[in-house]
């Protein structure tokens, strides 16, 4: 029963949130007026709510056991057979509910928040395309399907990153407009944005597809239970195993902002506040750690985690994300843009992410929930993804209504402000303390988590890792306060134009993500697993740092601008050179690139334009010249030739005879 | 039962009176009719093998009618039955029959030596057919290439057939074949030995060189391959890869000196001159694959029949176009689309004949081997470089719409080409080619 109904239930949180988008799109295509196009907003909010109702049932009444939804999709008989595929597991049932609740009561934010865009047709279809693409991508057990979301992802995001593509307001830019590095401007504007985000992840997904293909060649399967890994790492051997998954995490990596390709996350401010606030919480960035996880499952499910192939891969992993979560958390403390703040501080609890599930081989400690067995890193890094989705929901809701109240996007608002804005200031502290991992709020237990498994783990990685895990969460907690003090504290007095407009909705929306997150904190005593999740907070040294967070946190709010920072500032501001390194080294390397092939190009026209005919020519006069008229020139030439051919004659008779 | 040969000689004779009756009664202006009638009895062969005498008889008509243009003829009426002569003679020579007795097999050779001679002699008279005075200096250019290559041709033959018939001399050998086909290729001209043919086709009157360009070049091409193929058949080793390799550069030298020659000619006339030389190369090749064949691949028929074919229909397109080209001349270059036809035909665009010919060719060279991919290769080459310059004639030839005589002349010679978009045609040839192999060898 809960297989059959599951199709429709995907159908219901996919196609309906498009269809639903659809009228505004076609209404805004013939016409532009926000107050009729009103209706048709709600009826694209309306599919968002289906959605959400519909990934309600599948957490709530779906039992706790693994259900797969297999039809025949693509099948060549005797070859192979490609499934349309469906999972519902620990994952997808709780990421798909937190996706679709998240993008209603975004896309309700929206309604506020976008009411008087000029291109709204554009941004309803694209959010909930965005919104479908996660749901499937969430709940398809087969790669190909599942890239297919991932592809809608990439898409969306584009579209949604280049909302405003007319570049013709500063608020939407990122970085300071005027300031160049090596000659190159080192603000962004939307469009350009936009391309940045789909040149990364199109990087990253070329290389991942090829992988997919290895995979179903070596694996016999691209349903995730259905992979024969061990065949894949036997057959390709250590290196091997490494490429194919390396190349197909170039995917996940691109797309979760992972150093080096974090650079278009940050510059993804110039999207909408919403699309900021979806983008970085439950979909786009959250898919490649999601796709990481369902990985990690499909291997930890075919015990191949600690073939040598596999250890290598998730070493790399380790590191690359407790990388990426320090540069983020240390570009967090020092940008003086709020939404870019808050990009860092994506960037870093993605690498946080990552690094944990990249814990998994060298854990051998699993959880049971219901029937789900899951590997205890897996499951700590999906914890955090939620509350980190939750929160940091939260603070771009709260982030985009500063933008509208203050006329800015830099970090601005003092103790004034947070008295108009109570709720604001309200869900701001509520994130900040969930997420910044202070006791005793759900990011306490998580991080007291991850600091169990990673010092656990520690001893054969290398204890680069913990320092790593250590560094950042003090500079995270450092900078959430930071965000907090420079927003409704000590960021001086806000230069107010016209006092606030409604922002009712706006407020509702992040104080309800805001409190979610709060409660979130039952989380961690609800799941029956204590050792992995609560014991390690009630550990002295754990209580410890946790204390030493609280104080960071209190010191960073008072004093949130810290002056030794201020020569390392311009390093941060310019987002450690990644941009001008991109657009003058790397632009630079594809210009060399185009010029050679334009002189191999060139080469070749001058080659059969000129040299070749001019060739012919030559050797056509040469053969014509012979032609003098004169007859007894001619027999002269006819008694050469033939003296020419009785020597080659008396030549070859002499050789061979 | 009548012989071939009967039919033949009857029909010379019969041509020589009616025309010598005609030029009594001072009638010579209707020789042109018992001439074409006179062709005809040379169809009378096995229906299977019909074909060749009748593509011969069609390319002997487009030249009696293109004589006909030709207005001030110095020998009217004996030019038709010249004609016709030729065209007998070289129906004829295709059919020359072989048997394995060794009185039988010198009187063969004989025989051959002596068609040579007839076409060769036949050439002294067509070149001065139109003879102003300034066409006489070509006339005389021709003669002589024509006399050296007869004395080249019968030399290199007689040290041939007596290093064959006294036992197996290799160096004789190699110096006979070496003279024979050095005789041959200044009698079609073929590079290197072509250095008489753009000045007398530039210089010559146009339709007397057209028919040098067309059916005199038929002859000396059968009569080599008849007189190789089952020399060769009965040699085989070194004999055969010195004929092959000797024959397949001289045809490559032909294609590439003929084709880039022609790319900077700009007068029609010369340009048809290089063009010719060209055709002479792919023609080369396809004897080569022919005569060389049954030493080099014993067990395929494939190369015979396709090379054969190849060969006979190359001839076929070679004189066609010719004879149109040089007819379109003569009228003032109004050739309109018959001019575009017989180019593409040139170039080798399918569905026209000249497709087929240079297509079989190729797949004859190509099922020869290693040994002959390279000169199809070299092949294809060629025809991509001959292009420009048949694409340009084409233009230049365009300018009106024909009339009269030359458009009977330049339409049937258009039709020939055409002829290739009739599937059957060209697989008729194919088919009859593979019968017609077995007047090449003696029987076993």
């Amino acid at each position: 029963m809960y297989e059959s109904i599951l199709p429709a239930l995907i159908a219901l949180m996919t196609l309906i949130p498009i269809l639903f988008a659809s009228p505004i799109s076609v209404y805004w295509s013939i016409e532009q007026d926000n107050r009729k196009a009103r209706p048709l907003e709600y009826l694209a909010v309306i599919g968002l709510g289906v959605a959400a109702l519909a990934s309600t049932y599948i957490a709530v009444a779906y039992p706790m056991r693994a259900i797969i939804y297999t039809y025949p999709w693509i099948s060549v008989p005797g070859v192979f057979t490609m499934h349309v595929s469906f999972i519902v597991d620990f994952l997808s049932r709780y990421m798909g509910l937190l996706t679709a609740w998240l993008a209603f009561i975004i896309g309700v934010y929206s309604l506020e928040y976008m009411a008087n865009d000029y291109r709204l047709g554009w941004f309803w279809f694209f959010y909930n395309t965005f919104a479908a693409s996660m749901l499937l991508l969430v709940y398809s057990n087969n790669l190909l399907l599942m890239f297919i979301g991932w592809e809608g992802l990439g898409l969306s995001s584009w579209a949604l990153i280049g909302n405003w593509f007319k570049d013709d307001d500063e608020i939407t830019f990122v970085g300071k407009l005027g300031d160049t590095v090596l000659g190159k401007p080192a603000w962004t504007t939307p469009s350009y944005a936009a391309y940045r985000a789909i040149v990364t992840i199109r990087f990253g997904d070329m290389p991942m597809l090829g992988a997919l293909a290895a995979i179903g060649i070596f694996g016999g399967s691209l349903d995730f239970n259905m992979i024969n890994w061990g065949h894949l790492t036997s057959v390709l051997g250590t290196i091997g195993t490494a490429i194919v998954l390396i190349a197909f995490l170039l995917g996940p990596f691109t797309k979760s902002a992972q150093f080096p390709f974090n650079d278009w996350l940050l510059t993804a401010m110039t999207g909408p506040t919403s699309v900021s606030a979806l983008l970085h919480s439950a979909t786009m960035v959250a898919a490649g750690v999601y796709v990481f996880m369902r990985l990690t499952l499909s291997l930890y499910g075919a015990g191949v985690l600690t073939s040598s192939g596999v250890l290598l891969t998730y070493l790399v992993v380790i590191y690359v994300g407790l990388l990426t979560a320090l540069l983020g958390s240390l570009f967090a403390l020092a940008i003086d843009e709020r939404k870019v703040i808050l990009a860092g501080s994506t960037m870093a609890s993605l690498g946080l992410m990552m690094g944990i599930t990249a814990a998994t081989p060298y854990l051998s400690s699993v959880v049971t929930i219901g029937e789900y067995v899951l590997p205890a890193a897996v499951l700590v890094a999906f914890l955090y993804l939620i509350i980190h989705a939750l929160s940091k929901a939260t603070l771009f809701l709260v982030s985009g209504h500063l933008i509208h109240e203050t006329g800015t996007r830099f970090n601005v608002g003092d103790v004034e402000l947070a008295k108009r804005m109570k709720l604001a200031f309200y869900s701001t502290i509520a994130a900040a303390i969930t997420l910044g991992g202070v006791p005793p709020l759900a990011g306490y237990w998580i991080h007291a988590s991850m600091d169990e498994l990673v010092s656990s783990v520690s001893q054969t990685v290398g204890w680069g890792s913990y320092t790593l895990l250590i560094l950042t969460s003090i500079a995270y907690v450092a900078f959430l306060a930071r965000f907090t003090s420079l927003n409704f504290i000590k960021g001086g007095r806000v230069e107010h134009k016209e006092p606030g407009h409604g922002g009712l909705l706006m407020a509702i929306s992040y104080a309800l993500t805001a409190t979610v997150a709060l409660a979130t904190v039952a989380v961690p005593f609800t799941i029956h697993a204590p050792s992995i999740l609560v014991e390690p907070g009630y550990d002295a040294y754990v209580v410890g740092i946790g204390v030493f967070l609280w104080v960071i946190f209190i010191t960073a709010l008072i004093k949130p601008r810290a002056p030794s920072l201020s020569s390392l500032t311009t390093i941060f501001e310019r987002r450690y050179y990644l941009q001008a390194f991109m657009d003058v080294i790397l632009a630079g390397f594809g210009r060399a690139l185009i010029e050679f092939a334009y002189l191999i190009s060139h080469g070749i026209d001058v080659l059969f334009n000129t040299l070749i005919p001019s060739l012919f020519t030559g050797f056509s006069r040469v053969i014509r010249r012979v032609q003098v008229g004169l007859l007894n020139q001619y027999i002269r030439y006819i008694y050469l030739a033939t003296v020419v051919m009785l020597i080659i004659v008396l030549i070859l008779v002499m050789v061979y005879g | 039962m009548v012989e071939y040969i009967e039919v033949i000689v009857s029909s010379v004779i019969g041509t020589i009176l009616v025309t010598a009756a005609l030029l009594a009664f001072r009638r010579e202006e209707y020789a042109w009719i018992p001439a074409i009638i006179l062709l005809l009895p040379d169809l009378w062969v096995n229906i299977n093998y019909m074909v060749y005498p009748i593509l011969i008889d069609i390319i002997v008509v487009g030249n009696i009618l293109s004589l006909k243009v030709l207005s001030n003829s110095q020998y009217r009426g004996l030019d038709y039955a010249l004609m016709t002569i030729v065209g007998l003679v070289s129906s004829y020579a295709l059919y020359v029959p072989i048997s394995s007795s060794a009185v039988d097999i010198a009187s063969y050779f004989g025989f051959l030596l002596g068609l040579f001679m007839i076409i060769s002699v036949a050439s002294y008279f067509i070149i001065q057919i139109g003879a102003k005075p300034e066409n006489m200096d070509a006339a005389i250019k021709a003669i002589v290439a024509f006399v050296i290559a007869t004395v080249l041709f019968f030399t290199g033959s007689v040290v041939l057939l007596s290093a064959y018939f006294i036992g197996s001399s290799l160096p004789l050998f190699m110096l006979g074949y070496t003279l024979a086909l050095l005789g041959v290729m200044l009698e079609v001209g073929a590079a290197p030995m072509h250095i008489w043919v753009p000045d007398v086709f530039t210089a010559g009157d146009p339709i007397p060189v057209s028919v040098l360009a067309s059916t005199i070049k038929i002859m000396p091409i059968i009569v080599l391959v008849k007189l190789m193929y089952p020399i060769l058949t009965s040699l085989g080793g070194f004999y055969v890869s010195y004929t092959f390799w000797l024959t397949a550069v001289m045809s490559a030298l032909s294609m590439l000196i003929g084709n880039v020659g022609a790319l900077t000619s700009r007068e029609p006339s010369r340009v048809l001159a290089y063009s010719s030389i060209a055709n002479m190369g792919y023609i080369l090749a396809a004897a080569a694959a022919l005569i060389n064949a049954p030493a080099i691949v014993p067990q395929s028929s494939q190369v015979l029949t396709y090379a054969l074919a190849g060969l006979i229909m190359q001839l076929v397109v070679n004189a066609a176009g010719k004879i149109g080209f040089f007819t379109i001349i003569k009228g003032d270059y109004k050739g309109s689309i018959y001019s575009y036809l017989l180019g593409l035909s040139f170039i080798g665009t399918p569905p026209l004949l000249g497709f087929w010919s240079k297509l079989f060719i190729i797949i004859s060279l190509v099922y020869l081997g290693p040994m002959g991919l390279w000169l199809a290769v070299f092949l294809v080459i060629n025809s991509v470089i001959s292009v420009p310059y048949y694409v340009r004639l084409s233009r230049d030839l365009s300018l009106k719409a024909p009339s009269g005589m030359v458009l009977y002349t330049v339409a049937l010679m258009t039709a020939v080409m055409l002829l290739g978009i009739i599937i059957p045609i060209p697989a008729l040839i194919v088919s009859s080619s593979k019968g017609l192999l077995s007047y090449l060898s003696p029987p076993p």
